[in-house]
């Protein structure tokens, strides 16, 4: 009878842990799939906003090119000796990409129509539109979403370019990423100091009364509060806060960071409490039998012992606010910006996944890429932690 | 003879707990005094009303007049007094920094900043805590490196480096080696010259050893106070006979 049971249970555990992991696994089999593609050393330092070009040809073109050597998806137009294929920019829109400029190509010298200057074309530029006219002089257009075959045969009745939309980069993270790291700096510079303080005080000078230990409990609370509320939070109190005093105006990177704050002084206070406390008594007792003043002591006993601890809280703190996103919506903002200032709006990496996701082409792929970055960091990091906590252990052993 | 500390009258209360019942000796100088006892007699806690270590529990509760020469202990400042009376505790407890640096501790706290008179101090006191030989090559290593007994050596020589009056310690070599606690009885031995030593220990041969005072205590009480050889010799009282013959404890 106990033995049935016992396996009952056994399986059960077994049934259930796999049917965890297999989802795990899936997760994570399904992002690197979709991303690992679109995730590139590019994607990482190039602007989300591409640079467009208005240009035109400098005269009739009347000549012909030879075709060279093609793949199944690209298309050779005779009369401008340019190869095209069909394709999506880093926004996910459908595009039309220029893989092959013959030698003497009127695309190397096209006129941007603004600036009268000569603009030479390379491989990788898109073509989102294209406005000709022929011999008879109609106007025929052709667009990057009408597909590379078509728009390499109209071209080919034409003879003068009049109108045409290239561009190139585009779709890129490094926007996000930087006011990811200005939101990281900022916030462990208001947060670090006041969570560490805080610690200091509790563990060595606050009095053992009740009063303390309601704040303790009031802490632990604030550490299980949603984050969304803490986004509230941010834009009722925070978001004006910061128009008022540094001219922002709805959310900036610094709203996001005193939201951010908020949210990590509970861990960072903990942990660095942790840490105080298993520093050994000894350490506490010798340097004051040595006649050092308590300052003294904190400053030359505890503190340095404690800084494992305090890195430990530091780490979280990265890996929490590289995943946020809820509170950072109203704080920080949605919309995705190339140029990074602390007192205007942006997006963090997490917030851009949402953009990307929520517009009306979803870009699967760059949504993943930048879900992988966000694991392997966040993974790091906990690893880099649980080292840490693997020695500080050891020297408590000790 | 002159007296560093005076005892008179001590009564010792940890919250409702009365841990030291109207103690009552005096403290000779330049002479090591023992005190020893069954363990949670309450040895270490009129140990620790020397240095005023015991302010650091919230509570305890003293009666009675300690005096550190003509002055009570209580007006002394805790940190001045601790200067002057240094502490070697029963684990060895040097910091996690370098050995050097763990010598420095004190006197830097105290405000010296001038590196050549730091560092003629440091080899100063190792050498009077006999662990300079050993340690010369290596002051910049991590303290915690050393063995046990170098680590309660150089806690002498970081209590020495305060240049204190007296040297309180606390079962100095309860957690050592046989051969480290030799070592350390042999610099008790050096060091009485100079300094005021008042020893814990329940390792009675040690304190006939070492000691020239010793001071039995029983619950909290002291039984009986006199030269150490008088003590083990003719005993005055019956606990003290039992307890040195190994009849009890
Ligand atoms: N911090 C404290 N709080 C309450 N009681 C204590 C504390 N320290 C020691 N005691 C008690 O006081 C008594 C004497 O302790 P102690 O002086 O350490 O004894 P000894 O050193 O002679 O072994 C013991 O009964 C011990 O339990
Ligand atoms: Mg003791």
């Amino acid at each position: 009878m106990r033995k049935t049971k016992d396996l009952l249970s056994n399986i059960f555990t077994y049934l259930f842990s796999s049917f965890g992991i297999i989802i795990l696994f899936s997760i994570l089999i399904f992002i690197f799939r979709n991303g690992l593609s679109s995730l590139s050393w590019k994607l990482i330092t190039s602007d989300y906003y591409e640079t467009t070009y208005t240009l035109k040809t400098a005269g009739k073109e009347e000549g012909t090119f030879t075709c060279p050597t093609l793949t199944a998806d690209e298309y050779f137009s005779y009369r401008y000796g340019v190869v095209l294929k069909d394709s999506t920019n880093l926004v996910g829109e459908e595009v039309v990409e220029i893989t092959y400029i013959a030698e003497d190509s009127p695309f190397l010298s096209l006129i941007n129509t603004s600036s009268e200057e000569i603009v030479s074309l390379e491989c990788g530029f898109n073509i989102s539109k294209i406005v000709m006219s022929n011999d008879i002089g109609d106007y025929i257009y052709a667009l990057g979403r009408g597909g590379a075959s078509n728009m390499a045969s109209t071209m080919d009745t034409s003879n003068i370019i009049t109108d045409m939309v290239a561009s190139e980069g585009g779709g890129g993270i490094r926007g996000s990423l930087i006011s990811t790291l200005y939101l990281i700096l900022l916030t462990l510079i208001i947060s670090l100091p006041i969570g560490v303080l805080a610690a200091i005080y509790l563990n060595e000078y606050a009095p053992k009364k009740r009063f303390i230990e309601i704040i303790r409990g009031m802490i632990d609370m604030v550490a299980g509060i949603p984050s969304i509320i803490f986004g509230l939070v941010g834009a009722i109190i925070f978001i004006p806060f910061c128009n008022n005093t540094i001219g922002s105006s709805g959310g900036s990177i610094a709203s996001g960071a005193l939201t951010m704050s908020l949210i990590l002084l509970p861990t960072i206070i903990k942990t660095t409490e942790e840490a105080l406390k298993v520093i050994p008594k000894g350490y506490r007792d010798a340097s004051l039998a040595l006649g050092a003043s308590k300052t003294q002591t904190i400053n030359k006993v505890i503190l340095p012992n404690a800084i494992p601890g305090i890195l430990t809280a530091v780490l979280l703190s990265i890996g929490r606010i590289i995943g946020e996103s809820a509170a950072l919506i109203y704080a920080v903002g949605v919309a995705i910006k190339d140029t990074i200032k602390i007192n205007e709006k942006s997006t963090t990496l997490a917030v851009h996944i949402w953009s990307l996701m929520s517009g009306e082409n979803p870009n699967i792929a760059t949504s993943c890429a930048i879900s992988i970055i966000i694991l392997l960091v966040v993974f790091t990091l906990n690893v880099i932690v649980k080292l840490i906590s693997k020695k500080l252990n050891k020297m408590e052993v000790k | 003879m002159n007296n560093v500390f005076s005892v008179k009258n001590v009564d010792l209360f940890y919250g409702e707990k009365h841990v030291l019942k109207n103690v009552s000796f005096d403290i000779p100088e330049k002479q090591v005094t023992a005190f020893i006892g069954p363990s949670g007699c309450g040895k270490s806690t009129l140990l620790r009303c020397f240095n005023r270590m015991n302010d650091l529990i919230p509570s305890c509760n003293i009666k009675g007049e300690i005096h550190f020469h003509d002055r009570s202990v209580q007006e002394i400042n805790p940190i001045e007094l601790r200067t002057r009376v240094g502490m070697v505790f029963q684990n060895p407890n040097p910091f996690p920094m370098s050995i050097f640096d763990n010598v420095a501790y004190g006197p830097r706290c105290q405000g010296m900043k001038n590196k050549k008179e730091i560092n003629d101090l440091v080899v100063d006191s190792l050498k009077k805590a006999s662990l300079y030989e050993e340690v010369k090559d290596r002051l910049k290593d991590n303290a915690l490196g050393l063995s046990g007994g170098q680590q309660q050596r150089l806690c002498i020589a970081r209590c020495i480096a305060m240049k204190p009056e007296v040297i309180l310690m606390d079962e100095p070599t309860s957690a050592l080696d046989p051969i480290a606690t030799l070592k350390i009885e042999e610099l008790i031995n050096v060091l009485k010259e100079e300094y005021t030593i008042v020893i814990v220990t329940h390792n009675m041969q040690q304190a006939s050893r070492i000691s020239d005072y010793t001071a039995f205590f029983m619950l909290g009480e002291v039984i009986e106070f006199s030269s150490t050889i008088s003590l083990f010799k003719n005993p005055k009282n019956k606990k003290t006979e039992d307890y040195i013959t190994g009849r009890f404890g």
